[in-house]
């Protein structure tokens, strides 16, 4: 897996990055944005981007945020809540739009203060 | 700053207020535009749907249009600066980052970016005539789109020997014009980029894997202590991201058609059918992998040390690294041959640092072997993609004596003589896809060995008219 958004994305979704990507492969969630396993080049556009730091390559996630490495690929790979089906890969998340809704382990973060 | 465009070399580094690097860059811009009508991009246009840098925030920076390639807006664009900014390793680490050239560092620095802005031009004069066999009018579009951001990049590198070296950096800035990729008297300075890149292929595996490689080594000069030198590498990173996205996609769609016409005629032998086969695919990857690594460097290398001790050139993701970033007592293990077996000696990790960045690279590389192999999967066959052994095929460092096969066996030069051609592309197999290499350049169409993109650039479609020809 390439690129991946960790857990100090969650309730800040800054989206800088989302205007970085040269492939549009950032999808929006409800309190988190998620990178595409499928659609990530591995170019590194929108790591530096990140004004909190969320962003690593797979390979240099925080161990405190290892977790969230398999949740990128459980965003698009599995049914999320009210959805029929998964997000998959669709191509570019500007023609999907907001998803709205998070993976259970983003869901069930307890919000700050 | 913002960008200056009413300057005759765009720039958000106040040009106007330092008269003689003014002048003197004034003074060089005709020479790049010479070299650009010499050895630029050979099929004539009148204009092409391109991207121009217009700001280097966090705001978005980039705007679209169409614009005569001549008349593109080469420019010297910074990042930010952080007036904060502490040196993040070596001996010096903690230290405020400098605006000017230390003297002990100035050779160094020089020669760091000579090597750099060297690689830019390069790659413009080995895709020079690609522009004849676009497969599509998007592509060429995009074969552009990184011509003219390689010239920018070599704008930014001259800008740095302009305002930082004195005459010596004059002298190399104009050397840069003069040296030739693939010149006999006067090659580019690293191996990679004196190859052909005759065709489609060589040109979506060179910006795969070769502009990959830049993406690494522009990292590590994002963490110089040279503040200039890592803003400026900053903002080219934002650019190189397009080459790669054309490297990574490109190959996508070669695989994809390969992949449909061999599921289509049940044959991998798709030649006859206007196809580039998927073990000739397999070579063009081991071959331009390969030679990408040994832009690396050797294995071991005490300048590699030197630069990082002294914080010129740092490792990748410095900052984020959670060791001393200084490195006297780590240890590293480099891999090599030793009594014709592979194995690996554990060496000071300061030595190690070419070792460290190629780690890196090969991870990024693997991924692209992931995505295309998915694309095979997909289209339900067997046949798997890999990426060679690192010692296959090197000519620097410390595999480029032995002789290594793609699976890694040590082997001698007589089974590598009666082997190599089904490693690496023969003639046969260059002819075969230089075959395929016809123009198409009506809108919306595309060659046979190639499967469209699945969007356009900056939402066109891909029927959009990208290119217009004179």
């Amino acid at each position: 897996m390439p690129y991946v958004i960790a857990e100090p994305c969650i309730d800040v979704m800054d989206r800088s990055c989302v205007d970085e990507c040269p492939v549009d492969c950032i999808y929006e969630g409800s309190r988190k944005l998620y990178i595409s396993p499928v659609e990530c080049i591995d170019c590194g556009a929108c790591e530096p981007v990140c004004p909190v730091e969320a962003i690593s390559q797979d390979r240099a996630v925080d161990p405190d945020f290892e977790a969230h490495v398999a949740d990128n690929a459980t965003f698009f790979d599995s049914v999320l809540p009210g959805r029929d089906e998964p997000v998959g890969a669709p191509g570019g998340a500007m023609g999907v739009g907001a998803v709205g809704v998070d993976t259970e382990l983003v869901a069930q973060h307890e919000a700050a203060g | 700053m913002s960008i200056d465009y009413s300057e005759k070399i765009p720039n958000n580094v106040d040009l106007a207020g330092d008269r003689k690097l003014q002048r003197a860059l004034e003074s060089w811009q005709p020479n790049f535009l010479n070299w650009w009508k010499t050895m630029g991009p050979a099929v004539p246009t009148e204009d092409v749907y391109l991207r121009t840098a217009v700001a280097v925030g966090r705001e978005g920076w980039a705007h679209f249009d169409h614009v005569a390639m001549e008349e593109y807006r080469w420019g010297v664009f910074l990042a930010e600066r952080n007036t904060d900014r502490k040196i993040a390793f070596g001996e010096q680490k903690g230290q405020p980052v400098w605006q000017q050239v230390p003297g002990e560092y100035r050779a160094d620095l020089q020669r760091l970016i000579v090597i750099q802005g060297d690689t830019e031009p390069a790659s413009v004069e080995q895709q020079r005539r690609l522009g004849e066999t676009a497969p599509s009018l998007y592509d060429l579009r995009n074969l552009f789109q990184v011509n003219v951001e390689e010239g920018r990049h070599l704008w930014a590198m001259v800008y740095l020997l302009h305002a930082f070296f004195g005459r010596n950096g004059r002298d190399e800035a104009e050397a840069l014009l003069q040296r030739n990729s693939g010149d006999l008297d006067s090659p580019r300075i690293l191996g990679a980029f004196n190859e052909e890149t005759p065709d489609w292929l060589s040109f979506f595996m060179f910006t795969y894997f070769t502009d990959r490689d830049g993406k690494y080594q522009l990292g590590t000069l994002k963490e110089s202590a040279f503040d200039p030198l890592s803003r400026t590498c900053e903002f080219m990173l934002k650019e190189e991201s397009h080459h790669m996205f054309v490297g990574t996609t490109g190959v996508d769609r070669v695989v994809t058609r390969a992949a449909e016409l061999t599921r289509q005629y049940d044959t991998e032998e798709i030649g006859p059918h206007g196809g580039i086969p998927l073990d000739v695919i397999q070579k063009y990857i081991n071959f331009h992998y390969s030679v990408s690594l040994d832009l690396f460097g050797s294995e071991q290398s005490t300048n590699a040390a030197n630069y990082f001790t002294a914080g010129l050139k740092g490792r990748w993701q410095e900052e984020r690294r959670k060791d001393d970033h200084v490195l006297t007592e780590n240890s590293a293990h480099i891999d090599l041959v030793r009594d014709g077996v592979l194995t690996q000696d554990e060496v000071p990790a300061l030595l190690a640092l070419n070792s460290d960045l190629r780690t890196e690279y090969i991870a990024d590389c693997e991924n692209g072997l992931k995505r295309w192999n998915r694309v095979l999967e997909n289209a339900g066959l067997d046949r798997r993609l890999y990426l060679p052994h690192l010692g296959f095929n090197r000519g620097v460092g410390l595999f480029s004596e032995h002789h290594i096969t793609p699976k890694g066996d040590v082997v001698g030069p007589d089974v590598w003589e009666a082997k190599k051609d089904c490693w690496l592309p023969t003639e046969a197999d260059k002819t075969h896809v230089r075959s395929l290499m016809k123009p198409v350049y009506e809108p919306g169409k595309i060659a046979s060995w190639i499967a469209p993109p699945t969007k356009g650039i900056n939402d066109e479609p891909f029927e959009y008219e990208y290119v217009h020809f004179s």
